[in-house]
């Protein structure tokens, strides 16, 4: 019996990938829904982002280009679609990024507002890339027009018909929470921008990452995150929970990506039990053997 | 659709997906398509990055102003001519080069020091001010203390035998036969103003003066200076022009009425209400009555036989009880019982935003100061109406205000300023089972990096070997987000391949 299983050890990668392929793609066929347990983490975000007074603006440092798309556009896509639900006004810079960033993140927010009647300047604003960090986000929290005199479309930051929006946003005081959403979003956010602490700072990060953010979501300096997937799909479900129907889930693609991220973990797993199992059959037949 | 609809509005799609598919053949082995399509991808990406780091990046931030000052500087154009010192950061950037030559390698470790120059200065503040708050946050309670809270006394405050005034950066006492300003951060004296008679109301507001009643007199006082200034007239118990100017006026001599502007009605305006008590349930109403009738009545638990401001609250207290009331909802937040009676109600404001959650202040006469949340404190996790701490003045109190987490309490004996403490959080076994995790966590991983001697006693060796776990445990959570982050990238990829090829496809064929 050793013998027989002693081949567990041996699979080939090819089979591997074979039935990670089919258990990740097969659930995009069908219209499954798991249900979720809400992490305090996202739940922090989420109240305090749906929290936003009118006079204030949700900062978006939106630095998702092709390579941490995987996750960060769920996030993205989920935050963006809560704002424009709720008509929270949001500001998207990109920093120290890919210069791709702001193209990627404007596809959303257009997809988004075309959903809930926004528009461009008075709902949102993309403020385009600028380098220079840390020093240029501490910049950002003193006056944010000097530090991008036009947006990603080429209006003056300052042209209160073209953007509205920006008419009373100065600097930290008018930031009501700054995302930052990348794969490896910068700790300096929550020295620079802000050394009051007063602007409170969430991520959308890597799950790879995550890990990490949890000292500091614990002492406070930071108030949450979205923890890859996972994370976005909490974010859709605590929008849902609260808003229902108004809620266009069209096009989001957390809930639908954690079916197939599940299935894929139980694909890992049980490779890695019969793997070790195939391990000990290995050692026990070769025992066997020598007997 | 027809087939050739379909092909010229899905031909890019194909595309994206044969890509998609020759990188993943990798995975069953390495092939010329694979290696062909991973060069492509390569010059492409490096070929539009460098596009629109030019597009977006170089040109509109660098080029167009230094072109601009060269041009102000030549006289052509209207530009500031300091926009031509963007050449230096052109030429700075392009010594790196000199990387490439032995002989005047020399001349690209100028740009390397200013770079890593700047970059340790950022560093060094950067490292401080994430881990700081990380040190101080890892001195965690292991078990439940013994030590309540207490605010912190800063200084001494002259006596006021009426209500003072709490401006800030001024608070204005008024004695027995003179007023006296000090400033609120430390407590200096400003100013000192002789009164005719006792004073007989509070320290009121009138732009740039004070003004103390003083029996039938109301003395007029220079709000910078200090110098008396000709009387106006006697101040009434109350005046209707004059209440948008100044909130939180008691009427008349019981207390039991309050008029507060600024409250946010039920119509998300802003308006003046009166609070008053009738047939012993507490009510709102629009100030001026001919604009509006009531807003709320509610029954506060507790006879309010006295009202005090309290921000966004309406404190109603009846000897020792006392009922929290949400000034715009009408609704009762907290209940609670203070030691003594109080002299004073207010509610405190917190410097720390992170702490800036409603705490109710009882004054009393014998100089006892208690905190009690007004409502659910969800940071700190504790219910309403519980006590938070308690302190003694020592002497008696007849009146107390908050600024920027700071108490200042006083009565006819003087009175003192206190720095109020941070709402202490109530601790669950949860809480203490995760701070000793982390000390045994610390202790034996740590002695599994320091001691590995070859005989070492049993102690140590059974700490080292569960460090080794612990660690083991740790480095397990890390690669199960690694394996989540890897598994959303094939996700992402395959989502394209279902969404936007497959089905589209599958849909074109069979309709």
């Amino acid at each position: 019996m050793w013998r027989r299983l002693a081949a567990l050890d041996r699979v080939p990668r090819q089979t591997i990938y074979l039935l990670m392929f089919l258990a990740c793609g097969l659930p995009f066929f069908f219209d499954v829904r798991l249900p979720l347990y809400v992490w305090p983490e996202t739940r922090a975000v989420f109240e305090v982002t749906d929290s936003t007074p009118p006079n204030k603006v949700v900062l978006i440092c939106s630095n998702r280009v092709q390579g941490s798309q995987g996750e960060n556009w769920p996030q993205y896509e989920a935050l963006v679609s809560h704002l424009m639900l709720r008509g929270i006004k949001f500001v998207v810079i990109a920093v120290d990024s890919d210069p791709l960033a702001p193209q990627f993140s404007e596809r959303v927010n257009e997809r988004q507002a075309a959903k809930y009647g926004r528009k461009y300047g008075v709902d949102w604003v993309n403020l385009g890339m600028v380098r220079g960090a840390p020093l240029i986000m501490a910049s950002i929290g003193r006056n944010i027009k000097a530090v991008f005199p036009r947006d990603y479309r080429g209006y003056s930051t300052n042209d209160a018909q073209k953007l509205p929006i920006l008419k009373n946003i100065t600097g930290a005081a008018d930031f009501q929470i700054l995302w930052a959403i990348e794969y490896q979003p910068s700790l300096d956010w929550m020295v620079w921008l802000d050394p009051a602490g007063r602007v409170p700072v969430a991520f959308g990060s890597a799950g790879i990452v995550t890990t990490s953010w949890y000292p500091y979501i614990s002492s406070g300096q930071m108030k949450g995150m979205m923890a890859g997937i996972r994370g976005a799909a909490e974010y859709e479900t605590l929008v849902r929970s609260k808003y229902g129907r108004a809620y266009d889930e069209e096009g989001l693609r957390g809930g639908r990506l954690l079916v197939p991220l599940a299935f894929g973990h139980l694909v890992i797993i049980s490779f890695i039990l019969l793997g070790n199992l195939g391990m000990i059959a290995k050692r026990r037949a070769a025992k066997e053997g020598r007997r | 659709m027809s087939w050739s609809e379909y092909w010229s509005s899905s031909w890019a799609v194909w595309l994206g997906a044969f890509c998609v598919l020759a990188i993943y053949s990798y995975l069953f082995r390495d092939n010329p398509v694979y290696r062909l399509m991973m060069q492509i991808f390569i010059g492409i990406n490096v070929g539009y990055a460098v596009v629109v780091q030019w597009k977006d990046i170089l040109y509109p931030l660098w080029w167009l102003p230094m072109m601009d000052g060269i041009d102000a500087l030549l006289g052509r154009g209207q530009g500031s001519p300091y926009g031509a010192l963007w050449v230096l950061v052109g030429v700075l950037g392009l010594l790196w080069y000199f990387q490439l030559s032995r002989r005047y390698l020399w001349l690209s470790r100028v740009v390397i020091g200013i770079t890593v120059g700047i970059g340790a200065g950022f560093t060094f503040k950067s490292l401080f001010g994430q881990n700081i708050p990380q040190v101080v946050d890892s001195f965690r309670p292991l078990g439940p203390s013994a030590i309540a809270v207490q605010p912190r006394r800063l200084f001494a405050l002259p006596q006021s035998v009426v209500p003072p005034l709490l401006d800030e950066p001024l608070l204005v006492l008024a004695g027995e036969r003179e007023a006296v300003a000090v400033e609120t951060l430390e407590g200096r004296e400003v100013w000192r103003c002789p009164l005719p008679s006792r004073p007989s109301g509070r320290v009121r507001e009138q732009g740039a003066f004070v003004e103390i009643p003083c029996g039938t007199e109301t003395v007029r006082i220079d709000r910078r200076t200090g110098s008396r200034l000709p009387a106006g007239a006697p101040i009434p118990p109350y005046a209707a022009g004059q209440v948008g100017a100044e909130a939180g006026w008691h009427l008349g001599e019981g207390r039991d009425r309050l008029v507060k502007a600024g409250v946010a009605a039920p119509d998300g305006r802003e308006a003046t209400v009166v609070f008053s008590v009738v047939d012993g349930r507490l009510a709102a109403s629009r100030w001026d009555a001919s604009t509006g009738g009531g807003f709320w009545s509610t029954d506060p638990g507790v006879p309010a036989r006295e009202l005090f401001d309290g921000g966004r609250f309406v404190l109603a207290a009846d000897g020792r009880s006392v009922a929290v009331v949400d000034a715009s909802l009408g609704v009762v937040t907290a209940r609670f019982e203070t030691a003594e009676t109080p002299a004073w109600l207010t509610v405190a404001r917190m410097a720390d935003p992170v702490h800036d959650q409603a705490t109710v202040l009882a004054i009393s006469a014998d100089g006892t100061i208690e905190a009690f949340c007004a409502t659910d404190h969800k940071v700190s996790r504790q219910p309403a109406g519980r006590l938070l701490w308690k302190a003694e003045a020592g002497r008696p109190l007849a009146w107390g205000g908050t600024a920027g987490g700071v108490l200042f309490a006083v009565g006819p004996d003087g009175g003192s300023s206190y720095e109020l403490p941070n709402v202490p959080k109530a601790l669950g076994a949860s809480d203490y089972w995760d701070n000793w995790v982390f000390v045994v966590t610390l202790v034996s991983v740590m002695t599994y990096f320091f001691f590995s001697f070859r005989r070492e006693p049993p102690v140590v060796t059974g700490v080292r070997r569960l460090g080794r776990w612990l660690l083991m445990l740790g480095f397990g959570a890390f690669f199960g987000n690694t394996v989540m982050s890897r598994m959303s990238f094939l996700l992402d990829r395959l989502m394209f391949l279902v969404d936007d090829w497959i089905k589209p496809f599958f849909h074109q064929i069979f309709g």
